[in-house]
């Protein structure tokens, strides 16, 4: 029971994973919250299901979703945020509360507040180990997830670009200095975050169907995971989601299914009482 | 010259009062009266918002729980007990710093991010077991049948007088805010908000200050909660999610963020515009948005700093315009 | 200086409350509706309205102002515009046929209220008495509907549900609101008569939303269950929006229970079947509120067999049924639940209201439907109890096929 619970948990977990990682980039680079990632997770799906429908084969649509999602964001970037010249941290929050608002209602006007349906990306059989049950789709998405956190945290620490954007997340004016272009480096991160938003978007379309609402319970996760995993850090991220996702599944099984979103808020509250970094996150100075 | 700028001021004043009296009585019919009862209510909440976030620097997006542990405490002693607003606002003052205490002592130590998602799991910790605690909230259902509220006697029963009282209240709250941000309490918060830690080595106890400033926007939210709910006669979980903590937020920061007057004006701009867009339709959500949006990138101070510049800007030019012929007759 | 702008303030709120006034005007208002306009400015709300609905019963006809508060955006606007189609649809064809008993045109107004209780106060503020509706019909949360009903009391103007199907709401004791949606003790009686009679079932567990909908449809599970000899092994709730029920259900296969009974929305039930498919639960699944074709479309082969209880379905071979599927059909291109048409027999029941009173004042039109006898709309045959709860039967049916069967 608790095992088979504990896997229950994993595939939620791997959505909650798949958000953490996105807000953390953001937050890093930018010291802002986003809260339209969930918002944007949305409408990459809604791209993703018009070319779809359109007629085009899924995996073109799968293809081309991010790139689309990734352009809108950097069209943020350049059009609002920049604007706000990344300066008053309520501002910025605010900001970004006031484009998940647009986005939410314009999308209930595009695509109407219909729920719609996706086709699976996995087999819908279930794989028996032993006595217990493990959905292919909880496997993949874990994969997935896995597989971006780990390109992401190649591109980081590996490539030039990548090293950059984390010299000018840690310190915009040093890397001013050393010539950086820190104002591209954060335009390229916001890019990077909507189309890492498209890929949740996509895997999570086939389970949570396609509506305006499809991200809105699952975007506070998000961050609760992130901080959860002590914020800035993607393989934090990646951890707490997949922790938060377990919370909540023997939480929900040992106490009561309504209160499952309740007991992975108190977890958040004690973690942050305790350890106000996050279970990984360092002490690092906190951009306000 | 000094006694001059005071009596004029004191006319605007009095102007101000009488426009706010007189508005009720021009107005077609209770709709509109019943929005500007809610623009009170928002006053009050934004103006909490306003100490927490604009003065004392505490980023809060969880400020529906306080909203609703106002409305749930005279919902719930009214449901129980069958007490009236008299007795509910003191108890519902005394439950809010609880809960304010209860949210500061975590958030002391948090910052940035973290602060905020604190304060967000906390609003929907409300929420969530004000709406599954069935046997004793009634859960999802609500509370009904609340009582309206009398005053020596006299019960409030048309929403005009529930302007009157709501407005009364409001403009005690700005009134207080005032007085308190002016104080040795204010300067200390604004000291917290610049840079807590330069603050502490000037000798400011800044733990006695953060809650202070946790527990006194909670009562501004509570007591706008109690009035809310003896208005409405109604409450239930869906009226205190985080989207509208996002909107209590939103509309401190729309009005100036530390500004006494912004929560006014972020009051009046979150509830009336929603309303008065309603002619567009199903567009109108989103215009609404790109209204808020377009304040935020053009005034990041918010409305009151504008209306300031223009205002001084308009004054400049009436003085200028008004003083000469004043002189001449002097000669 | 402040308060300078202070006033400058109060004048631009004054502006825009003028202007948002201004624009409501432009439709067309009679000499009826902005006298008692001035009634109200100058305090006595109440008798104002009175005199307001009063001033419109001209007996050469007019106009029936319909006030409809409904989501039209946030979570539930699917279902909003639902009922608003099923409405349109009514209004049209009575004013195509030249308005009720030839004499009153409809004039519907729409207003979203964002599906948040103090929105839908406003709402129904600016419908009783900006626009002096002569009958308001109230949105589908019954959150928003126990806040509003306040207002359409004390405008003493009929206020008519017919997606509502929350219990409590007719435990207020207010007589000016009707309850046309189906009541859950029906789906209830339904479901049990069934279980126990056809399936001889004893054993059940239940799986219900944890809002208004499924809290009141699992206390009346309880209720009945005595009577009819059910025993309740298990009860788990979840939040609307979940997509995970693994929990619930690996807990459920382990119970065995004779049936689940599921009190939720075809969003999380199609979910919960792909799942129970998955994890391999087979145990019969029966409940309401998830009548939608929206059930077979995304359920698909894992919605065969699910079960359950409604006052509609298109399975239904009666003419009116058929003619209104197929015409809801080819004017809206979507598909309904059964929402559409208790939304579309509400606005018939008015007009038989208004018909028999001879009227469109409020409070005749309130009597008038106290009075209603054997309506019989596309939802059955209606009468309204002390309660002013509809009576309707409910029929079992069952997905086979990717179609909607009755049971037998």
């Amino acid at each position: 029971m608790f095992i088979q619970q504990l896997l229950n948990g994993l595939t939620m977990g791997s959505i909650y994973a798949l958000l953490a990682v996105g807000v953390s980039m953001i937050y890093k680079a930018m010291g802002m919250m986003n809260f339209a990632h969930g918002d944007t997770i949305m409408l990459s799906a809604f791209f993703c299901l018009t070319i779809y429908s359109a007629g085009l084969p899924l995996w073109a649509a799968i293809l081309i979703a991010p790139f689309i999602s990734a352009a809108l964001g950097l069209c943020l970037e350049r059009f609002v945020y920049r604007k706000l010249e990344y300066g008053s941290f309520s501002n910025l929050l605010i900001a970004t509360v006031g484009v998940s608002f647009i986005m939410k209602n314009s999308a209930v006007g595009i695509w109407g507040a219909q729920k719609h349906n996706f086709p699976p990306l996995f087999s819908m059989k279930p794989i028996h180990i032993g006595s217990f049950t493990i959905l292919p789709q909880c496997i993949g998405m874990l994969a997935i997830a896995a597989f971006f956190v780990g390109v992401l945290q190649l591109f980081f620490y590996k490539t030039k670009i990548g090293k950059c954007m984390r010299a000018a997340a840690s310190n915009a004016e040093g890397a001013t200095m050393m010539g950086i272009n820190v104002s591209f480096t954060r335009f390229l991160t916001f890019g990077i975050s909507a189309a890492f938003a498209a890929v949740a978007g996509i895997l999570m379309s086939p389970i949570f169907y396609v509506s305006t609402t499809m991200a809105t319970n699952v975007a506070t996760k998000g961050f609760a995971a992130a901080i959860l995993g002590g914020f800035g850090s993607i393989t934090g991220g990646f951890v707490g989601g997949l922790i938060l996702g377990i919370i909540e599944a023997i939480g929900g099984a040992y106490i009561a299914t309504a209160y499952k979103d309740v007991i992975s808020f108190v977890v958040l509250i004690l973690v942050l009482y305790f350890c106000p970094n996050g279970l990984f996150g360092k002490k690092t100075e906190q951009k306000m | 010259m000094n006694t001059n700028v005071k009596s004029g001021s004191l006319v605007k004043w009095a102007v101000t009062a009488l426009a706010v009296i007189l508005l009720p009585l021009v107005l077609p019919n209770s709709y509109f009266i019943r929005v500007l009862d809610l623009v009170g209510i928002y006053i009050l909440l934004s103006t909490g918002s306003n100490i927490l976030t604009g003065f004392a620097g505490q980023l809060s997006m969880g400020q529906a729980a306080f909203y609703g542990v106002g409305a749930y405490t005279t919902g719930l002693i009214g449901m129980y007990l069958g007490w009236g607003f008299w007795q509910t606002l003191p108890c519902a003052i005394g439950v809010a710093c609880i809960f304010g205490l209860v949210l500061a002592i975590p958030a002391l130590r948090l910052k940035g991010g973290y602060l905020t998602l604190l304060t967000i799991g906390f609003g929907e910790i409300f929420r969530l077991v004000m709406n599954n605690w069935v046997s004793f909230t009634r859960g999802p259902s609500g509370i009904t049948g609340i009582r309206t509220v009398s005053i020596f006697g006299f019960e409030l029963a048309t929403k005009t007088q529930w302007y009157y009282f709501i407005f009364a209240i409001a403009a005690l709250g700005l009134l207080y805010q005032r007085i308190l941000m002016q104080s040795r309490v204010g300067r200390a918060f604004i000291a917290i908000r610049e840079d807590d830690q330069v603050a502490e080595l000037t000798g400011i106890d800044i733990t006695r200050y953060k809650i202070m400033a946790f527990i006194t926007s909670a009562v501004y939210s509570a007591v706008a909660g109690v009035l809310y709910a003896h208005l409405t006669g109604y409450i239930s979980p869906d009226s205190f999610t985080a989207n509208e903590s996002n909107f209590i937020l939103w509309a401190a920061i729309i009005g100036g963020l530390g500004t006494y007057l912004g929560p006014v004006v972020g009051g009046f701009v979150m509830v009336v515009f929603p309303e008065a867009l309603r002619a567009l339709g199903s567009l109108r959500l989103v215009i609404f948005g790109v209204i808020l949006m377009l304040v935020i990138i053009y005034y990041p101070k918010g409305m009151v700093p504008f209306f300031q510049q223009l205002g001084n800007r308009m004054g400049d030019r009436f003085h200028k315009g008004a003083r000469k012929p004043r002189k001449e007759g002097g000669e | 200086m402040k308060k300078k702008r202070l006033s400058a303030l109060m004048l631009a709120a004054g502006l825009a409350l003028t202007a948002c006034s201004g624009g409501n005007d432009s439709a067309p208002t009679t000499a009826a509706d902005k006298a008692p306009a001035d009634t109200a400015a100058a305090g006595s709300e109440k008798s104002g309205q009175g005199e307001a609905a009063g001033g419109e019963a001209a007996p050469a006809g007019g106009e029936l102002v319909l006030g409809f508060a409904v989501p039209l955006t946030g979570t539930s606007a699917a279902g909003g515009e639902i009922v608003r189609n099923g409405l349109q649809m009514a209004v049209d064809e009575i004013n195509e046929a030249g308005g009720i008993d030839g004499k009153w045109t409809i004039r519907l107004i729409t207003e979203d209220n964002q599906n948040d209780p103090s929105t839908s106060v406003n709402v129904m503020e600016k419908l009783c008495n900006q626009d002096n509706a002569n009958v308001v019909i109230s949105s589908t949360a019954s959150s928003c509907c126990l806040a509003d009903m306040e207002v359409t009391k004390a405008a003493k103007c009929p206020e008519l549900a017919p997606a509502s199907t929350a219990a409590s709401l007719t435990e207020q004791g207010n007589e000016y609101f009707f309850r046309t949606a189906v009541t859950d003790s029906s789906n209830v009686v339904c479901l049990y008569d069934y279980f126990t009679g056809t399936m001889k079932g004893s054993k059940i567990a239940v799986l219900y939303e944890s809002n208004d909908f499924g809290n009141g449809g699992y206390q009346l599970l309880q209720d009945y269950a005595g009577q009819y000899n059910v025993e309740i092994i298990d009860a788990q709730a979840y939040n609307v929006g979940d997509v995970d029920f693994s929990v619930q259900l690996t807990q459920f296969k382990e119970e065995a229970p004779d049936a689940i009974f599921v009190w939720g929305h075809y969003e999380e039930v199609t979910i919960m079947c792909k799942q129970m498919a998955q994890y391999e639960v087979e145990i019969p699944v029966m409940g309401t509120g998830y009548n939608s074709p929206y059930l077979t479309e995304m359920g698909g082969e894992f919605v065969e067999g699910i079960m359950l209880s409604t006052c509609y379905t298109t399975a239904d071979p009666d003419e009116k049924v058929q003619a209104f599927d197929a015409k809801y059909t080819e004017l809206y291109k979507a598909a309904y639940d059964q929402n559409a048409p208790q939304a579309y027999d509400t606005v018939y029941m008015i007009a038989d209201a208004v018909t028999r009173a001879q009227s469109v004042d409020r409070e005749a039109i309130q009597k008038a439907l106290t009075e209603v006898k054997d309506f019989d709309g596309l939802t059955g045959v209606m009468n309204f109890d002390e309660k002013n709860n509809v009576s309707k039967t409910c029929k079992m049916i069952k997905i086979e096929n990717g179609q909607q069967v009755l049971c037998d």
